[in-house]
């Protein structure tokens, strides 16, 4: 096999092999946010418990862009987390709060139904407060 | 009529740089068998991407100008996005002029015009550029395109280098006259710059290329009921951006930039090493015009391209042997946009979702051996591609290798004023591993039903046939009128009539 040849052969072994190294763009991209939710009652009282109500059409939470909806986890001592893709949603639910004394109540939180007041969840992490409302006290 | 008239206006003057051809102490015919042989297969990939490269291309001058009648019929569409037939008219014209002052000109035009049958899921032009950052609806319908392209370069040698530059323009304009009704009008400008330095037997050259794009596309309902589908703006493996998806959106407009360099060394005279790399990156985003132009998307292509040949020396049998090696990356970015409060549509952020990464490589051996008047050649070629998809959230992926096998004979017969060239090419495809998995639970029916078709019919395994025939016949020793027949044939597992022929007809000078 003559230089010439050996050359062209290197030559194609080498840009072959460093082929596959084509930049990537927002390589290190974090799409996930975890966020916090908050419950705050109108007389701040303290809910143990809290679950939406999926019977209902209007209990959703859902990103404006995607249209994904996402189950509502249940609210433990008035918090709740869950891991959500950055973006826009739009969040409304009525729930069962079961407080201490082991009363309970429909509430409802509609703050953030209409695109006018969404949540904007771009951060790696965000809290949520949520001002609900007595449906039935 | 201005179409027309642009067109001979381009043909009068290929006709007259014809007449000033210096070889024309060479047959038209022997100028036929020196373009159109076999051999070219070997190293045709040097001369795509750099201007400068073509001075050592052909040692004659050969213009052709023809007309062609295309017809395919599939009994399922192959790809419904390119829909299950077509008919098409097109005229084009070829040039490629050794000029006496150490130069070479080279230029062309073309008009087309097709009729395509039930396209569905594609309401763009230039799917395969744009995929999978496309506007598609489940109903669709005969699409009629019409498309130009003019381009030309030039390059010249001076001394111990040669420089060459080059210009592509293609415009398209896709409509159709029942709802749904797109109308997309793209254009593509496409310019190049080369220089080779000759070192030894060989000619080592870089060359520069760009590419601006522009796509406006829109879909209108003029049915009083309204609109009976919706326009879904895809991300990718069924993905949708939601809230654009309806009939309010459907004005968007397409903007790219490409850019890119090659870097090539082959040899002198016609036969030895060649050898091609080169990248190429192009950036193409989509907005929504009825929204202040607010960007939705943008798509991200990067090209490899690798090649290596050899051309042997010898005169009566002579052969090639040639690799190369593709590898394109594709990403989808989604930008995020805000609620739009006061119809202000701001970008909060973006994400890189979908992916693509596109491998081929094709092995060819290209052997040609001449007897008196007769020239036969036979080229097996191997080739390999694997194709994996995938979106980040929700997940989705979708993959498959496949290899082809490959053989083309060939035979040309000078007798007389006589030429005739007819080939035949068979290739079998089989897939050598698949899988897919787009979740039904977030995927809406039409659209699951639709890629898993798609899957389906990109991963079944079949042969094609592709025999042809050309017969030409020399009107004086500088003009030549030639019939080329074309057909094709895919045999699949399913056994569906999948075919196409065309015919054209043409002068050579």
């Amino acid at each position: 096999m003559n230089s010439i040849t050996r050359i062209f052969i290197l030559m194609f072994s080498l840009v072959a092999a460093g082929m596959n190294s084509s930049c990537e763009k927002n390589e290190d991209q974090n799409i996930y946010s975890f966020v916090t939710l908050k419950g705050v009652l109108p007389d701040g009282r303290q809910i143990v418990r809290m679950e939406a109500n999926y019977d209902l059409a209007s209990t959703f939470m859902r990103n404006l862009n995607n249209r994904l909806e996402y189950q509502l986890p249940i609210f433990t001592n008035n918090e709740a987390s869950m891991v959500v893709q950055k973006g826009v949603y739009l969040v409304s639910f009525d729930a069962t709060a079961t407080f201490p004394d082991g009363s309970s109540a429909r509430v409802r939180s509609a703050e953030h139904v209409a695109p006018k007041n969404a949540l904007f969840l771009m951060n790696d992490k965000d809290t949520v407060t949520l001002n609900l409302k007595y449906l039935n006290y | 009529m201005k179409r027309i008239i642009l067109i001979l206006d381009f043909l009068a003057c290929c006709y007259g740089l014809a007449g000033q051809n210096e070889a024309a102490d060479v047959d038209v015919n022997a100028r036929s068998e020196e373009h159109l042989s076999a051999l070219n297969l070997a190293d045709s990939y040097l001369f795509i991407t750099s201007s400068a490269n073509r001075y050592f291309q052909f040692s004659t001058s050969y213009s052709s100008l023809q007309f062609q009648g295309r017809f395919r019929d599939e009994e399922k569409p192959y790809a419904m996005q390119e829909g299950g037939g077509a008919i098409a008219g097109e005229f084009e014209v070829d040039s490629y002029l050794r000029l006496p002052t150490r130069g070479v000109a080279f230029a062309g035009a073309g008009y087309d015009y097709e009729n395509k049958k039930n396209v569905s899921w594609n309401s763009i032009a230039d799917y395969d550029l744009l995929y999978p950052h496309v506007m598609a609806d489940s109903v669709g319908g005969n699409l009629r395109c019409e498309q130009y392209v003019f381009y030309g370069g030039f390059c010249h040698r001076i001394g111990r280098f040669c420089i060459g530059f080059s210009g592509n323009y293609h415009a398209s304009h896709q409509y159709r006259q029942a709802d749904p009704r797109p109308r997309n009008i793209s254009t593509d400008l496409k310019y190049e710059i080369s220089a080779n330095y000759l070192f030894h037997r060989y000619s080592l050259g870089l060359s520069l290329t760009g590419t601006i794009y522009k796509q406006v596309t829109d879909v209108a309902f003029y049915n009083e009921a309204g609109a009976n589908t919706s326009e879904m703006l895809m991300t990718g493996l069924g993905t949708q951006y939601g809230r654009f998806t309806g009939s309010a959106y459907t004005e968007n407009r397409y903007k790219g930039r490409n850019a890119g360099f090659f870097f090539s060394a082959m040899p002198l005279s016609c036969h030895g090493w060649g050898f091609l790399a080169g990248y190429e990156s192009f950036s193409i985003d989509r907005s929504l015009s009825s929204l202040n132009e607010v960007p939705i998307t943008n798509l991200w292509i990067q090209k490899t391209a690798i090649g290596l040949s050899f051309v042997s020396g010898e005169e009566r049998i002579r052969w090639g042997i040639s690799a190369d090696l593709l590898y394109e990356y594709r990403q989808g970015t989604e930008n995020v946009i805000d609620n739009g409060l006061l119809n202000e549509y701001s970008i909060l952020g973006e994400m890189t979702m979908y992916d693509s990464k596109d491998w081929k490589a094709c092995l060819r051996w290209v052997g040609e051996l001449k007897k008196n008047e007769w020239v036969w050649s036979l080229s097996p070629v191997v080739g390999f591609r694997n194709m994996r998809e995938k979106y980040i959230y929700p997940k989705r992926y979708l993959s498959y290798s496949r290899f082809d096998f490959g053989v083309s004979l060939s035979l040309q017969c000078a007798m007389g004023a006589w030429w005739i060239n007819a080939c035949c090419e068979g290739d079998y495809v089989f897939t050598a591993g698949s899988s897919f998995g787009i979740p039904q639970c977030c995927t809406t029916a039409e659209v699951y039903q639709m890629l898993n078709y798609a899957f389906d019919r990109a991963t079944e395994n079949g042969f094609v046939l592709h025999p042809a025939l050309r017969i030409q016949k020399e009107l004086s020793r500088t003009k030549a009128l030639f019939a080329l027949f074309k057909y094709s044939r895919w045999f699949n597992e399913a056994m569906l009539r999948d075919s196409g022929f065309s015919i054209s007809i043409g002068l050579c000078f």
